[in-house]
């Protein structure tokens, strides 16, 4: 509406508490999410079993190394309130979540296991990197 | 956008979760890796490839899911729901999901909708507000230009409410034809309306001394050339003259529809009746009745020229009255003409002898106005019967006849006396001429 009626339609946008924006047409979205696609790293939770974490830290710098936002939680204690809704906040604003697949990882009950339930329930895209059996 | 990376990446880095260890939550997964501790860069970079693909559409998806998680823990106000161009924009990546990509979640869907649902509506309200407001200014400025032109619409509505049916009901069929106009003689006598309009008679061309002789009893200075001669006229063409003054069943008609302003009057000034001729009639009131029976008629209707005037009512006499030099008993209305309407009242016209035109009370009764201003005496006065209208003396207009209040000797055809253009009074009426097409 804001297009359509120009003038006026501004002026009530801006009745509306919706701030007249320069326009952005649907058309130009793939021109947008293309100059997104190659400045934009994505921001990536990592997801692990305490006893992974040597290779969490690895996996955390490489990303970094190569450029990602990384979110990690360090934490020791796993269990308050709090650090949950933390964590729900971190998942919520990540775009992928990397799961450090290894058996402890997937012990029923496990922080990282509920991390990938909450980000599955997201729909967030999800990726695993699996441990060989030797690290277990 | 979609196809690139995801197409390139897929036999390498994406495979279907089959193993038996991985549990169920982990059905969702779009990507596995494995470890293998001496490739660690190379699988790396591989998932470094991965997590880049379809970043522009992935991250909208996280930013809506955010925006979505906002919206709903703050008990979804739709101050936090998606709006116009952001919606726009949102609506399309939903429909524009990479293959690869997660699907959107229902929450998200629902957002939109929801934000979709409120931008609706405030459109809506908006239209509303902009349709209410822009109604709003017309019906004002309607209303204002109407106000202003109130006296405009007013006649407009009126014109076609009221005066143009009483003009087709009482005046066209009528009004003479060109054909009957032409064959009029002197004499003759016509009416052009139903009912309510003068009846007129045509009074033929010819010429005649205006004024009065120097010999004439009782006569005032004003009545010759101001060296004691009267003044010649000659009059070229017919034309007609009410056979009484304007009555008040005359005035009424034009009042009631419309097209003259009523007239008032206390008792003991002339008074009222419906064959009585009208008073308290200004010389505008008159111009203004004039011109309604013309445009009813679509006929040049006027007051008379003072000369017409004269003319009409000496009716080829020379004498002071045109009965003969004596006022007599019984021939006029005035202050003592020996009628029982003497000094009282108007008498209802034709209660008098005509003259030789067949012309009632062309003397007493109402001083009757014409066109003409006021003028000290005849020099300079046009000599072909047309009203003298320039160098007046102030804006007085002429009238003529005497009336049931004045003295005997002012009902003479000479007579010449004059008011304010304005005046009105119960001695004050006036009778109608009207042009014959020759």
């Amino acid at each position: 509406m804001c297009l359509r009626l120009g003038l006026l339609a501004t002026l009530g946008c801006s009745l509306r508490g919706t701030p007249a924006k320069k326009p952005i047409l649907a058309r130009v979205d793939h021109v947008i999410s293309n100059a997104v696609e190659k400045t934009v790293k994505a921001r990536i939770f990592i997801s692990y079993s305490r006893k992974d974490i040597a290779f969490a830290d690895r996996l955390d710098a490489g990303l970094k190394a190569r450029g990602f936002d990384t979110l990690i939680d360090r934490s020791d204690i796993r269990a308050f309130e709090e650090w949950w809704k933390r964590i729900e906040v971190l998942i919520a604003g990540a775009d992928t979540l990397v799961f450090v697949l290894s058996p402890d990882a997937v012990q029923p009950g496990t922080a990282a296991l509920k991390e990938v339930a909450f980000a599955a329930s997201l729909n967030k895209r999800l990726a695993a990197y699996r441990l060989s059996s030797s690290r277990g | 956008m979609q196809r690139r990376s995801t197409s390139a990446l897929r036999p390498i880095v994406f495979r279907p979760v089959e193993d038996k260890s991985v549990p169920q939550e982990l059905a969702k997964l779009n990507f596995i890796f494995f470890d293998d501790a001496t490739q660690f860069e190379q699988s790396a970079d591989k998932l470094a490839d991965a997590l880049q693909t379809d970043i522009g559409w992935i991250r909208q998806h996280t930013e809506y899911g955010e925006a979505e998680r906002r919206w709903s823990a703050a008990g979804r106000p739709s101050g936090l729901l998606l709006h116009s161009p952001t919606l726009e924009v949102a609506e399309h990546w939903l429909v524009t999901r990479p293959h690869y990509a997660p699907e959107p979640t229902g929450e998200i869907r629902a957002f939109a909708v929801q934000s979709r649902k409120a931008a609706r509506s405030a459109q809506r309200v908006w239209r509303l507000v902009l349709a209410s407001t822009f109604t709003f200014m017309a019906v004002t400025i309607l209303g204002l230009i109407g106000w202003i032109n109130q006296d405009y619409l007013k006649a407009q509505i009126n014109w076609y409410w009221t005066m143009r049916p009483y003009k087709v009901e009482n005046f066209d069929r009528y009004v003479l034809s060109a054909d009957a106009e032409r064959a009029l003689n002197p004499g003759v006598s016509f009416r052009e309306c139903a009912k309510d309009c003068p009846e007129m008679i045509v009074v033929p061309a010819g010429n005649f001394l205006m004024g009065s002789p120097t010999t004439e009893k009782d006569r005032y200075d004003n009545e010759d050339d101001g060296s004691g001669r009267q003044h010649k006229v000659t009059i070229a063409t017919p034309f007609a003259v009410s056979k009484f003054d304007v009555t008040f069943s005359d005035w009424d008609a034009c009042v009631l529809v419309g097209g003259c302003p009523k007239v008032g009057q206390a008792d003991g000034t002339g008074g009222r009746g419906e064959d009585r001729p009208v008073t308290f009639v200004s010389w505008y009131g008159a111009r203004v009745y004039v011109a309604w029976l013309s445009t009813m008629t679509g006929k040049t209707y006027r007051l008379l020229s003072e000369a017409e005037w004269e003319y009409a009512a000496r009716a080829g006499t020379a004498t002071a009255y045109y009965w003969g030099d004596e006022v007599g008993e019984g021939n006029a209305n005035c202050s003592d003409c020996g009628s029982e309407w003497d000094g009282l009242r108007t008498s209802p016209v034709g209660s008098f002898k005509p003259n030789a035109f067949a012309l009632h009370d062309m003397a007493g009764n109402v001083w009757q106005w014409v066109e003409d201003c006021e003028h000290v005496n005849y020099k300079g006065a046009p000599n072909d019967g047309s009203a003298w209208t320039s160098e007046c003396i102030l804006d007085r207009r002429v009238v003529r006849g005497g009336s049931w209040l004045n003295i005997p000797p002012d009902s003479r055809s000479a007579v010449r006396s004059n008011w304010p253009a304005g005046n009105r009074n119960g001695r004050l009426g006036f009778r109608v001429g009207r042009t014959l097409t020759p």
